[in-house]
């Protein structure tokens, strides 16, 4: 009987109630997060600082990042917390403007690679054919190219991103898009290889008994695909673009090493680890540090947030594998 | 199983050609003109037909002429499509003789390639060797003693061997010493017949840096696969029999826990090759990387091609080879 009297006043929920429940119930999920992998959450915050850092860093950057400001290779001080490199330029502000390179790379690949990926895995997976047959090979002949010279060629064909400085709201998305073409690099890696986790999931999944009974009802293709597969899809793929994302930082760090990622002068982690700084390491080590330690951590973030998310979202492996 | 192995090694050759193909193309389509950045100065101040002539480039004139602007210059693509292709098949059939032609630079591709791949080599076989190693060791320690301090010392490890950047580690690797014991590290590469304790002074630190990525990675692999083998009922089946722990474990464990380590070892040796690129640039060795990194620089279309055929034909080897194994270690495998 209460049963009964309950269930309209459940449906007359107001909109601002049922927004606090949703909120409530996000804050005892990220609770039980943190108490469960203390670890994974410790990366989530290290990403989160990042992330923060390159959405705020032309506001919180001391100096300006790409102009000289004092005499070079000064030490630590109360002026300059982390020194100044060879040609004068503020340490510290050039590590927070650089946050900007990798986090606004990271996070373009990773949307691109879930939703291309699910895209061209479900309809690969779900129709197979000939559409499926190009993508499965032109996959494996992108595994063939040796990665670092693969996106050498690449940049050195669609020619090198041209960032200039952006201080607005919207930093990160005009730098993404400044780098479109290191976005485009990164992502077509990222998707072949998503895209094959999604298609197999998506060729096992297709004929599972619950897609076989949803299809004798009469369900339509794009109803199979939107409602049944993609639900049971979307972990893996998370998952797996979470995971790459360490990869993703540390391949444009190491294109801006070797001079071929972002313009000279362009703050960018990987870039001040490289060229006429290197000369003076031993006099300034502080200019090889500050970047260095900073890509290391927002790669840890990555990896550490990624295996844990991996932990709880992968059915394949709940409960068992190890838990690095 | 021979069937098997057939259908995979077949399936390299279309792959392989696809690879050349592709770089062919792209790199003829790289915006500016190779004579430029070699001979440097403005277009109209040097005879680019000629240039082009005598370094076997006739493909530019035509894609020069027809370059509308648009991305690359592809499109210029309509109408020299047919001596793209001549091109392509005469620089096809030169590889498969065996002589990959001449740098732009001058001077043979094939000479550098012989004064420069055994460097290349050394650095793979030793990084290998040392990933390998310490991956399969610390990873079997990790799992055997699970949830203990060694366990944990080794996820630690490796967590953190996989965040940072190699070319970080390498630079620290100069920089550390340098600063604690005014000591650096020697650059550069001495032959190894003439002077095995310079070669293996200048060899191993860096090599020993580039294994940590590969080794962290392997390690987490192997323990989490191993972990996940010794749990399955066959293995307590062997305990019950009696068996010395020793012989569950080699026997009945580790060849099965290989498979998953088996899978990523083909993918190991494509990281590789871009590791010791880099390694050769930061330590100054004059291996194929370096080569490689100078030519894509420079757009030495001849070496970048070369160096990229071979590339692929090494990592489609390894990937054949693990393949191979694979179905030799996993019987299921071959009829699928």
């Amino acid at each position: 009987m209460t049963t009964t009297l309950e269930l309209p006043a459940k449906r007359a929920v107001s909109p601002l109630s049922s927004a606090w429940e949703a909120l409530r119930g996000g804050a005892a999920y990220v609770l039980k997060f943190i108490r469960r992998k203390p670890l994974g959450a410790f990366g989530g915050l290290l990403v989160l600082t990042f992330l923060l850092i390159a959405i705020f860093s032309p506001v919180i950057a001391p100096y300006d990042a790409t102009r000289s400001v004092d005499k070079p290779l000064l030490g630590l001080s109360g002026k300059h917390l982390l020194g100044t490199d060879v040609t004068g330029k503020d340490v510290l502000s050039r590590v927070l403007v650089g946050s900007q390179i990798s986090l606004a790379l990271a996070f373009t690949v990773v949307v691109i690679n879930v939703s291309m990926s699910t895209l061209l895995g479900l309809i690969s997976g779900y129709f197979q054919g000939p559409f499926d047959y190009v993508i499965q090979r032109s996959g494996e002949v992108w595994a063939a190219f040796p990665g670092l010279i693969a996106l050498l060629l690449i940049v050195s064909l669609l020619g090198p991103p041209h960032t200039s400085k952006h201080t607005g709201p919207l930093a990160l998305f005009q730098v993404a898009w400044d780098m479109r073409n290191l976005v485009f690099a990164f992502s077509l890696g990222a998707v072949f290889g998503g895209n094959r986790v999604v298609r197999g999931v998506a060729l096992s999944l297709k004929n599972a008994e619950y897609v076989m009974a949803a299809r004798a009802i009469g369900a339509s293709d794009k109803r199979i695909i939107l409602r049944h597969l993609l639900p049971n899809v979307m972990p893996y793929v998370i998952v797996f673009a979470t995971q790459g994302v360490g990869g993703v930082i540390l391949g444009e760090a190491a294109l801006s090493f070797l001079g071929l990622g972002v313009a000279p002068g362009t703050p960018s982690w990987g870039q001040d680890l490289s060229g006429r700084n290197r000369t003076y390491f031993i006099h300034a080590p502080w200019v090889a540090l500050a970047p260095g330690i900073a890509i290391s951590m927002t790669v840890l973030g990555f990896n550490l947030f990624g295996d844990a998310l991996r932990d709880i979202l992968d059915p394949r492996l709940r409960g068992s594998r190890g838990n690095t | 199983m021979r069937q098997y192995a057939m259908r995979r090694v077949l399936f390299f050759i279309p792959v392989l050609l696809m690879v050349t193909f592709i770089t062919f193309f792209g790199l003829n389509l790289v915006p500016g003109d190779p004579a430029l950045t070699f001979v440097g100065g403005q277009a109209d101040t040097i005879d680019l037909e000629n240039w082009h002539k005598s370094h076997h480039l006739e493909q530019q004139d035509c894609l020069n002429k027809h370059d509308d602007g648009s991305l690359g210059k592809i499109g210029a693509l309509d109408n020299c499509t047919g001596i793209l292709l001549t091109k392509y098949f005469d620089w096809l059939g030169g590889m498969l003789h065996g002589d990959p032609g001449d740098s732009l630079l001058g001077g043979s591709i094939k000479s550098e390639l012989k004064a420069r791949f055994p460097v290349t080599l050394q650095i793979l076989v030793f990084t290998f060797a040392f990933t390998m190693f310490f991956g399969l060791l610390f990873g079997t320690i990790a799992a055997v003693f699970q949830d203990t301090p060694l366990d944990y010392s080794v996820r630690v490890f490796s967590i953190f061997g996989l965040s940072v950047p190699n070319f970080f580690a390498l630079t620290l690797l100069l920089l550390i010493p340098a600063i604690l014991w005014r000591y650096a590290p020697p650059l550069g590469y001495a032959p190894i017949w003439k002077d095995p304790v310079a070669f293996l002074q200048k060899m191993i630190p860096p090599t020993l840096i580039l294994s940590i990525e590969g080794s962290a990675g392997l390690m987490r692999l192997v323990r989490s696969a191993l972990l996940e083998v010794l749990r399955q009922d066959y293995i307590r089946t062997a305990r019950a029999k009696g068996l010395q722990e020793r012989v569950v474990f080699l026997r009945h464990a580790a060849k099965n826990a290989m498979i998953p380590v088996l899978t990523i070892a083909g993918g190991l040796i494509a990281g590789l090759l871009g590791g010791s690129l880099i390694l050769e640039q930061i330590m100054a060795m004059p291996g194929l990387g370096q080569y490689t990194f100078n030519a894509v620089n420079q757009s030495d279309y001849n070496v970048v091609m070369t160096m990229v055929t071979y590339a692929a034909l090494v990592i489609v080897t390894a990937n054949l080879t693990v393949d191979l194994l694979y179905a030799t270690v996993d019987p299921r495998i071959r009829y699928r």
